[in-house]
C-alpha cells in the first residue's frame, strides 16, 4: 500500500529580508507518513530555512507548500493547526526555552493548542515521565546541562501530539551518553509512526537510519533518495563536502580482500555488515 | 551566575506556599518601617534570621554577608542625617570651625539610630522573600494580585534570558581577559563596552530565533502557561497571623511604656 | 582634647571602620526600607503615569508586530545583565554600569520606564539593590527621570548637529548625574535637615554621595559611547530593529 505523502513542497522560492539571495531557490520535496528522512547539506544550504517553511513560520516567497495533500492555510487558525501536527526542535535549547520552569515551559506548547488546564496538567507529567525528566523537573532551566535542556526541548513538541516531528541537528551538541538517548528516543517515536525529518551531518547514522536522504545545497535539492541511492553516488557526495558512509568502504575492501562477495547492495549499518560476515 | 537565585531554589522554604510568604514579607516589612521601632526591628531581625538561616539553611556566613550589601548607602545617608551645619550649637554634640558649628540633637541622633536598625530589619524581610522563593513563584504570586499581563510575560521572558546573557557575557569577557584586555582602566573599559555590543548583537539574534520556536509551538500574542501552585498551610497561615499581631502589640506596649 | 571631641573622633574613626566593611556599592538605589510609607506611595503614584504611558505604546507597537516582544525582553535582560557586571580594573563605587542611559539611546524613555521597573525589581529580589517599598521611587530617579534627560540631551544634541561621541557621552553622563539628584531630593523631601529643612538636607545628601556619583557618571558616559560607536560600526541592522521601538514615543 503506498503510503500518502504528509508534507510536499513544490518550488518554493525564499528570501529573507534584506539578504540579496534567495535562501530557498526552487526546492520540490515529498515526504511520506511515517518516513524518517534526513536532510544533509552544509551549513546554510537551506534546511533550517525549509523546516520554518514547514509550520510556516515563514512564508514562500513563491511556490506552495502542501500538508496533507492540502495548501498550508496562513490565517491564524489555520497556523495554529499546523503548528500542532508540525512540530520543530531547535539545534541550540537556549534558543526555544523560554522559561526558567521546566513544567511551565513544557505546558505552553500543549495550552497554546486550546486544551484545558487541568487536562494539559496531566499530559505535561506524562510527557515529563516518558522523557525521563523527573529527577531534575524542579531545577530552573539555566541549571540544566545541554542534554537535559536536548530532553526539555523534545518534551516541548512530544506534548503536542504532533505528526510530523523535525529536528534540526539535534546530537551536534551533546554528549555520547545524550547522543544515543535522543537517536533511542527517536527510534522510539518512529516506531509510533510519527514521521520524522532530522538535519544531520553524520553520514553514516543518516544511511543506518533514514529511509530517505535529502541532500540540499545553496537553497536546492540536489537529491532526494534512498540511502542506497544517495550513497553510491559519490559525485553529488562530493559536492556536498560528504564522504562514502565508512561502512561501505569497509565493505568494498572486504570485497576487494575477497573476504566478501560482492551483493546487489550495499549494507547501511554496522550491524549489517556483520551479519553479511 | 546570581547565587540569590541558586539559593532559593534549595532553600528549606521553596515549597511553602508562595502567597503566604510574601504577606508576611510585605505586612512585616511595613510594620518596621511605620513604626521605626528599634525593639521591633530586633524581634524581625531575629525571627528572619532563623526562618532564613535555621529553616531555610542558607548559611550563616552567607546571610551576613548579604545584610552588609546596604551598608554602604546606609552610612552615607547616616551621615547626611546626623551633621548639620548651624550657627547655634545643638544638644548631642557641637563642633567650632571659624563661626559654624557641626552639629547635631539628640533627636536627630536617635532618629538616625532607629533608621538603620528599622533599615536593616526591613532588608532582612527582603531577603526572606528573595532567598526562599523563586522568581517563577513571585511572578505567579503577582499575577493573582492583578499584576499587568504585559508586565508579567516579560518578567517571565527576561527573567529566562537573563541567565542565557550572562553565559554569553561570561564567556566574551574570559576571552577577553586572556588576551589581557582587563589590565589597565583604559583598556579595561574599552573591553567592557567591545563587550557590551557583542552581547547585544548576540541578543537581538537570539531574541528572532527564540521567537521563531514559541511561534512554532503555537504562540499567539499570550503566554500560556502552567501555574503551579501548592495549597497554603493553615498552620502556616496561623503562624503569620499571630506573629504580626504579637509584633505590633510588643511595639504599643513598648511605647506605653516610655521605650524605643 | 575635649571629652566631647575625644568622643566624636571615636565616632568617626568607627565610622570609617565600618565603611570599610561595607562592600561595594554603585548605583544610588535607595535601600529596602528607607523611606516613609507615605513617600514609597507616592513615588509609585508619580511613576504611574509615565509607565502607562510605556506600556500603551509598546502594546501599540505589539500589535504592529508581536516579533518585538522577545527583543523587547532580551533588552530589558541586556540592561540588567550590564548593570549586574563588575567592570575589572575598575575600582570601588564605580565599578558597575547602570545601562538605563544606553536603554534610553537605544529604544526610547517610554520603553525604559516599563523594562527599568523589571529591571530595579530583579535587582532589588535577585541583587539586593534597592528594595520593594522603594521601588516607586528609585523607578522614578532611576527608569523615568534619567532616561528623560539622557534621551532628550540626546535628541538635543542631535538637532544641533554635536558630534556623536560629545552627545551620547553628554546624554548619558548627565542623565546619571540628574539621577543622583533626583535622588537626593527624594531623600531630603522625606528627612528635611533640623538646621534648613529640605534644602539644606538635599545639599548634604548630595555631598554624601558625590564622591561615588560623580565618577560614575562620568564612566557611565564614557561606556555608553564606547558601546553606543561600537554597536553603530558593526550592528547597523540589530539597531534599525530596535530604532522601531524609538519611534513615536
Amino acid at each position: 500500500m503506498m503510503s500518502e505523502i504528509i508534507i510536499e513542497a513544490r518550488n518554493v522560492f525564499f528570501t529573507y529580508d534584506g539578504d540579496e539571495k534567495a535562501s530557498l531557490q526552487g526546492v520540490n520535496i515529498a515526504i511520506k507518513k511515517g518516513n524518517k528522512v534526513a536532510f544533509m547539506g552544509a551549513n546554510g544550504s537551506g534546511k533550517s530555512t525549509f523546516f520554518l517553511c514547514l509550520n510556516g513560520v515563514h512564508k514562500p516567497d513563491a511556490g506552495s507548500i502542501f500538508y496533507r495533500g492540502k495548501p498550508v492555510d496562513y490565517s491564524k487558525a489555520g497556523l495554529k493547526k499546523l503548528r500542532g501536527r508540525v512540530g520543530i526542535v531547535f539545534q541550540d535549547p537556549d534558543n526555544q526555552l523560554f522559561s526558567a520552569s521546566v513544567t511551565q515551559e513544557i505546558s505552553f506548547g500543549i495550552l497554546n493548542m486550546g486544551v484545558p488546564e487541568n487536562e494539559a496538567k496531566v499530559e505535561v507529567e506524562r510527557v515529563i515521565e516518558r522523557m525521563e525528566i523527573t529527577p531534575f523537573k524542579d531545577r530552573p532551566t539555566y541549571a540544566l546541562s545541554g542534554g537535559q535542556k536536548k530532553q526539555v526541548s523534545i518534551a516541548d513538541i512530544l506534548v503536542m501530539h504532533p505528526e510530523v516531528i523535525i529536528l534540526d541537528e539535534p546530537t551536534g551538541a551533546l554528549d555520547p551518553k545524550h547522543t544515543k538517548l535522543v537517536n533511542d528516543w527517536i527510534d522510539r517515536l518512529s516506531s509510533e509512526g510519527i514521521t520524522i525529518l532530522q538535519a544531520t551531518h553524520d553520514i553514516d547514522y543518516a544511511c543506518a537510519w533514514a529511509d530517505e536522504i535529502v541532500l540540499m545545497k545553496d537553497g536546492k535539492v540536489l537529491k532526494q533518495g534512498t540511502p542506497q541511492e544517495i550513497c553510491a553516488d559519490k559525485e553529488i557526495l562530493a559536492l556536498t563536502n560528504l564522504e562514502e558512509p565508512t561502512v561501505y568502504r569497509i565493505y568494498r575492501k572486504l570485497c576487494e580482500k575477497g573476504i566478501l562477495k560482492p551483493e546487489g547492495t550495499m549494507p547501511e549499518s554496522l550491524q549489517k555488515l556483520i551479519d553479511m560476515l | 551566575m546570581i547565587l540569590i537565585d541558586k539559593m532559593c531554589y534549595r532553600s528549606g522554604l521553596r515549597y511553602m506556599n508562595a502567597e503566604v510568604k510574601f504577606a508576611y514579607t510585605v505586612v512585616t516589612l511595613l510594620i518596621c518601617i511605620v513604626s521605626r521601632s528599634l525593639i521591633a526591628a530586633g524581634i524581625v531581625l531575629l525571627a528572619n534570621g532563623i526562618l532564613t538561616v535555621k529553616r531555610g539553611g542558607i548559611p550563616f556566613a552567607l546571610y551576613v554577608k548579604y545584610m552588609l550589601i546596604p551598608l554602604a548607602f546606609l552610612l552615607m545617608s547616616t551621615l547626611a542625617l546626623i551633621v548639620n551645619i548651624s550657627r547655634e550649637p545643638l544638644d548631642a554634640y557641637a563642633i567650632l570651625i571659624g563661626s559654624w558649628y557641626l552639629t547635631s540633637s539628640k533627636v536627630s541622633l536617635w532618629f538616625a539610630l532607629r533608621q538603620i536598625g528599622s533599615g536593616f530589619a526591613s532588608v532582612s524581610c527582603l531577603y526572606f522573600l528573595a532567598l526562599n522563593t523563586t522568581m517563577t513563584d513571585i511572578l505567579g504570586t503577582l499575577k493573582k494580585i492583578h499584576c499587568p499581563q504585559l508586565l508579567l510575560e516579560l518578567m517571565l521572558l527576561i527573567y529566562r534570558f537573563i541567565f542565557v546573557l550572562m553565559d554569553t557575557a561570561s564567556a566574551i569577557m574570559t576571552a577577553q581577559r586572556v588576551r589581557l584586555g582587563y589590565e589597565k582602566l583604559r583598556t579595561s573599559l574599552h573591553s567592557f563596552g567591545e563587550m557590551a555590543a557583542a552581547l547585544f548583537i548576540r541578543a537581538w539574534k537570539r531574541s528572532n530565533a527564540l521567537y521563531d520556536a514559541l511561534e512554532s509551538r503555537g504562540y499567539d500574542g499570550e503566554l500560556r502557561v502552567l501555574e503551579e501552585s501548592r495549597a497554603a498551610d493553615r498552620k502556616e497561615i496561623a503562624a503569620v497571623i499571630v506573629f504580626e499581631i504579637s509584633l505590633i502589640f510588643v511595639i504599643w506596649l513598648a511605647k506605653r511604656i516610655g521605650i524605643e | 582634647m575635649s571629652k566631647k571631641e575625644k568622643s566624636v573622633l571615636r565616632a568617626v574613626v568607627a565610622f570609617a571602620v565600618l565603611f570599610a566593611f561595607a562592600p561595594v556599592a554603585n548605583a544610588m538605589h535607595i535601600m529596602e526600607g528607607y523611606l516613609p510609607v507615605s513617600f514609597c506611595i507616592a513615588w509609585g503614584v508619580v511613576c504611574l503615569p509615565f509607565l502607562a504611558a510605556g506600556m500603551i505604546s509598546m502594546k501599540k507597537k505589539l500589535k504592529e508586530n508581536q516579533r518585538i516582544i522577545t527583543l523587547i525582553a532580551m533588552s530589558g535582560a541586556f540592561v540588567f545583565v550590564i548593570s549586574s557586571l563588575k567592570i575589572p580594573s575598575v575600582t570601588g563605587s564605580c565599578s558597575h554600569m547602570t545601562g538605563t542611559g544606553l536603554g534610553a539611546i537605544l529604544l526610547g524613555p517610554a520603553s525604559v520606564s516599563v523594562l527599568g521597573l523589571i529591571v530595579l525589581l530583579f535587582q532589588a529580589i535577585l541583587l539586593a539593590h534597592g528594595g520593594l517599598t522603594t521601588l516607586g521611587a528609585n523607578t522614578f530617579s532611576m527608569a523615568v527621570a534619567g532616561p528623560f534627560v539622557t534621551f532628550g540631551i540626546y535628541k538635543l544634541c542631535e538637532k544641533c548637529k554635536v558630534n556623536k561621541k560629545l552627545s551620547v557621552f553628554l546624554a548619558a553622563c548627565l542623565g546619571d548625574l540628574f539621577t543622583y539628584c533626583v535622588t537626593s531630593l527624594q531623600l531630603s523631601l522625606a528627612y528635611p535637615s533640623e538646621v534648613g529643612g529640605v534644602a539644606a538636607s538635599a545639599v548634604k545628601f548630595l555631598g554624601v554621595f558625590a564622591p561615588t556619583q560623580l565618577p560614575l557618571a562620568v564612566i557611565e558616559g564614557i561606556l555608553t559611547v564606547i558601546i553606543v560607536i561600537a554597536l553603530e560600526t558593526y550592528a547597523q541592522p540589530e539597531l534599525k530593529a530596535v530604532g522601531f521601538l524609538k519611534e513615536a514615543k
